[in-house]
């Protein structure tokens, strides 16, 4: 499995691979911020960071289909 | 063949274009045994999960910076917060703080009357008289009694005393009341 993955599975736990995490997101937290108006960039700031670890803690981990299931699902649109 | 359609799906073709992918897909092609396949699931799942991870999240914060937006500018509009600015664009003079009421610039006469003292209200000189003999507390007493029409028991618990002694406290002022006026009508009636 990729490095990511790990890192997910770990974040459950590990506040250190969730802070990693965090991290490889910040630029587009930070891109993501100009769609407000300057002075709520900083609550949308603690707004984003509160929605990605809830994102991250939700993530189903189980949910990645293999290489058949797949093309199954490409196959059948 | 329908394969070829799935060969040229995007996540298909960038999968096959690393060599160790591309070996594990013809392994499992030309030589389908369980383990082979097994082998390949497994590559594209390492492969799939990065991509659907990142785009999952970067879309959920993406959307979730622009409903922010959304949000805190319907609640600005709904909540203004500058006062002199125009209720309606057209028409420049209302603005927002004249329709303010102050609560406190009500006028009427019971307030205005209970805050001036027993002594300012009186108009029989010899009422004003006697109650001028009274003293301080007793006058205190008599104003809130009689001005304010409160209860010997809300009385005491305004000035921190016990009902008793304010009941006791009034009744002597009565007293002093009535024999201050006795004494002066009386002297009047002799006249």
């Amino acid at each position: 499995m990729s490095k990511m993955y790990y890192l997910v599975e770990r974040a459950r736990y590990d506040e250190e691979a969730l802070l990693e995490l965090i991290k490889l997101f910040e630029p587009k937290i930070y891109k993501s911020l100009y769609f407000t108006t300057p002075s709520h960039r900083e609550d949308l700031l603690q707004e984003l960071n509160y929605k990605l670890i809830n994102c991250i803690w939700k993530y189903d981990l189980n949910s990645v289909p293999g290489f058949w299931e797949f093309k199954d699902h490409v196959m059948s649109r | 063949m329908e394969n070829e359609s799935f060969l040229k799906n995007k996540l298909i073709t960038s999968f096959l274009k690393n060599s160790t992918n591309k070996n594990a897909y013809e392994l499992a092609i030309n030589n389908p045994t369980l383990e082979n396949q097994q082998q390949l699931d497994k590559l594209f799942k390492a492969f799939y999960f990065d991509i659907r991870f990142i785009s999952h999240i970067s879309s959920t914060i993406h959307f979730n910076a622009i409903n922010y937006d959304k949000r805190t500018r319907t609640q600005n509009s709904r909540y203004n917060l500058t006062l002199d600015s125009s209720i309606d664009k057209n028409d420049n003079d209302n603005s927002f703080i004249n329709l303010l009421i102050d609560e406190e610039s009500k006028i009427s006469l019971d307030k205005l009357l209970s805050h001036e003292s027993i002594l300012k209200q009186v108009s029989c000189p010899i009422l004003y008289a006697s109650l001028k003999k009274l003293t301080k507390k007793q006058l205190k007493i008599i104003e809130l009694a009689y001005v304010n029409g409160l209860s010997d028991t809300e009385i005491g618990k305004l000035l921190n005393i016990s009902q008793q002694s304010i009941s006791k406290t009034h009744k002597k002022a009565l007293k002093e009341l009535a024999s201050f006026f006795i004494e002066n009508k009386g002297g009047k009636s002799v006249d």
